[in-house]
């Protein structure tokens, strides 16, 4: 049974005072916060059984090895891959689109051939787009987005011909809350031969997600946005496209035969993972995945919405705040940008946190949607597991009293 | 002290809520744009300057309270003043907020020491001191005899010294690791004699030789920047094909007057290495 309140015991960091005040972490689609039995992995793996992977014949490399790829299957297993080898672990979401961009990009995009993103894009899902188009003579063409802060996905068939080669999207937008409906994307992308990469940094951590239903060809994310440790995330692909892509990393473990001029690559999902992997957090990885499969990720996803309904209604309320994004809860994550004018989100930050209340402050990696918006930053609070209704009005009484503390000045 | 009391002090919130000197002169003398791309404030100041003198300075910009508060104040302090005064006076503030030298201001100006808690909260220092280099970065262009200027946060070198991080003598040593010296290479040649070059540079990987001098290369045809290249591969099943095709595509482009490569790889006639190698590679595999 899903208790917020409860959970909140197995994160330590919740009992932190900041300022003299309870931490309210408002902030966990930058990072989120991690339970102790994902902290007690990292130390456990040192104390125990600490030893390189797919190496030693001895106790502890075996138990590393076991550990290392019982994680893999567990994330397999979390968003319905068919099969562990099509789980690659990377550094995070960044690493592993960048991944694609040298590994399957660099054979498929030639000069002239088209690229398709979306205008909410953050830089992790656009930059490597840039580069790539670039370096080929490619050309990105972007699904624009609306005023509501949705995608205008009856421009898609008109964005995509004969010329596309890929379409790369976020599920989620770290900005605005946005889901956008990715599904319907990959089915028209498909019916013209084209693969999609899911940028899921923000909807794996917090939505249901099975890649056999979506479809999808690519999905990348980050295990330190659901309770990981940083540095470890993931690329999921269908496996015939593993099988033709090219390593982008050289090194040890990727090969299974080597000579002095030439090389021959190792099995999946080992080809991608050149060098001694990041064993410790893809372990404790697999312990977060354990502790969010206990909860149920339909729970979940429940719990945010309804604490996303109540602060969206609870901010409302605020004289002259504006809430950026869609104002239906059952459209958005637990994501909500808002600005008050006359208050730069950068001072609310700095007052906020005064109050102990950490909420993210700035142009969240994603410029070309905030000029859009015609802004140049914004204040946003976003939610997880174990936010409770209590935050959401400590966060409203502190806005009210940064508003207080701008207003009172009078003309000297 | 609280926050409120401390970094959004009373005089700080006044120049937001009331800036001083906010606008844009019409036929200035002086326009100079500041940004700072980490948090996108932007500034743009313009002034009109006689006789080394600043007649009249008005800002715009969309920034936080610190730097339109700061701007508001700057340009209150600078009305009316000479040039090398002004240069002074942003030189001391930028002091006192990056070096921690004491905030100490002509009594008309006391307004700007409200700045001085603004350094206790190092992320906001920007934000205090981008007005001023905005004006440090103007002034250098009238010096210059130039009406326009623009200033970026962050750029000119200003990277975030981390050598406070080390002990004084790691920090000493660190000034003086000289930077590598670049060898030149500067093609030479005609542009067939470069095409030439750079693609014996490209290696086979299987038998580790170049391509060129393995015969490879069945031909070469330049017209301007676009470079055809034909090619074929030692045999038809070879694995290397993407590899070597991508080296071809980067060694070409590296020179400079490269605008495109066009590679076509050919199966006829197949490759003999009697007859199309060179000299030293037919030595280097044992064929005569």
């Amino acid at each position: 049974m899903f208790d917020a309140r409860k959970l909140r015991d197995d994160f330590p960091i919740l009992r932190r005072q900041i300022h003299g005040k309870p931490l309210v972490y408002l902030d966990s689609t930058a990072t989120s916060q991690k339970p102790q039995v994902v902290i007690d992995a990292l130390t456990d793996y040192y104390s125990r059984s600490n030893a390189n992977v797919h190496r030693g014949i001895h106790t502890l490399s075996e138990e590393a090895t076991a550990l290392y790829e019982g994680a893999r299957a567990a994330v397999a297993r979390f968003i319905g891959a068919p099969n562990p080898h099509t789980i690659i672990f990377t550094r995070n979401t960044t690493e592993s689109i960048n991944a694609v961009r040298h590994a399957w990009g660099n054979r498929h995009i030639k000069a002239g051939d088209e690229i398709v993103l979306t205008e909410m894009e953050h830089h992790s899902n656009l930059v490597p787009w840039q580069m790539l188009a670039k370096e080929k003579g490619a050309v990105l063409r972007f699904i624009p987005v609306t005023e509501n802060g949705e995608l205008a996905l009856d421009e898609l068939p008109k964005l995509l011909n004969e010329k596309t080669k890929l379409i790369s999207l976020t599920h989620m937008s770290n900005v605005l809350g946005t889901i956008n409906p990715v599904k319907a994307v990959i089915q028209e992308a498909h019916s013209r031969g084209i693969p999609v990469l899911v940028d899921g940094a923000q909807s794996v951590p917090h939505l249901p997600i099975n890649v056999m239903d979506l479809n999808c060809d690519f999905l990348a994310f980050s295990a330190h946005k659901m309770l990981g440790p940083t540095g470890i995330g993931i690329l999921y692909a269908k496996e015939a496209l593993l099988e033709e892509m090219d390593p982008f990393l050289g090194g040890g473990d990727m090969i299974r035969d080597v000579w002095l001029d030439h090389s021959i690559w190792n099995d999946l999902p080992w080809k991608f993972e050149a060098g001694t992997p990041n064993i410790a957090d893809a372990i404790a990885f697999g312990k977060a995945i354990e502790y969010l499969e206990k909860l149920g990720m339909p729970a979940i996803q429940q719990h945010e919405q309804t604490l996303t309904r109540y602060a969206l209604s609870k901010l409302q309320a605020i004289d002259g705040l504006i809430i950026h994004g869609p104002k239906e809860a059952e459209k958005r994550g637990g994501v909500v940008s808002f600005e008050i004018p006359g208050l730069h989100p950068h001072d609310l930050g700095q007052l906020l946190d005064e109050q102990g209340i950490a909420i993210r402050a700035g142009h969240h990696c994603c410029k070309p949607l905030l000029r859009k918006m015609s802004l140049i930053a914004t204040a946003r609070a976003s939610f997880y597991i174990y936010n409770i209704e209590e935050e959401v009005d400590a966060l409203v009484d502190a806005l009210r009293k940064a508003k207080e503390v701008f207003s009172v000045v009078s003309r000297r | 002290m609280s926050l409120a009391d401390d970094l959004y002090r009373d005089i700080i919130l006044e120049h937001y809520k009331n800036p001083r000197n906010q606008g844009r002169i019409e036929n200035p003398t002086l326009t100079s744009q500041g940004a700072n791309p980490f948090c996108g404030d932007e500034l743009e100041l313009t002034l009109t300057i006689d006789k080394n003198t600043i007649r009249e300075i008005k800002f715009h910009g969309k920034g936080c309270s610190i730097s339109q508060a700061s701007a508001s104040m700057m340009t209150e302090a600078l009305n009316g003043k000479t040039v090398p005064y002004a240069e002074d006076l942003a030189h001391r503030f930028k002091a006192a907020m990056l070096e921690n030298a004491p905030m100490k201001m002509p009594e008309e100006m006391s307004d700007l020491e409200s700045l001085d808690g603004v350094k206790k909260y190092p992320v906001r220092i920007k934000c205090a001191i981008l007005s001023w280099n905005t004006l440090l970065e103007g002034l250098s262009a009238h010096y210059k005899g130039q009406g326009q200027a623009s200033h970026v946060e962050g750029e000119e070198g200003q990277r975030p010294d981390l050598t406070h991080l080390l002990g004084e003598k790691e920090a000493e040593m660190a000034k003086q690791v000289p930077a590598p010296e670049k060898p030149e290479s500067i093609p030479s040649g005609t542009p067939k004699e470069q095409v030439d070059a750079a693609l014996k540079t490209v290696i086979d990987p299987e038998l580790n030789l170049n391509i060129f001098d393995l015969g490879l290369v069945y031909g070469t045809d330049i017209q301007d920047g676009l470079v055809k290249v034909t090619y074929t591969l030692t045999s038809p099943g070879c694995p290397l094909g993407p590899v070597i095709k991508g080296q071809i595509q980067s060694a070409l482009i590296k020179l400079p007057w490269v605008k495109e490569v066009h590679n076509e790889l050919v199966w006829t006639p197949p490759w003999d290495p009697k007859t199309m190698a060179s000299d030293e590679v037919k030595t280097e595999l044992g064929i005569w």
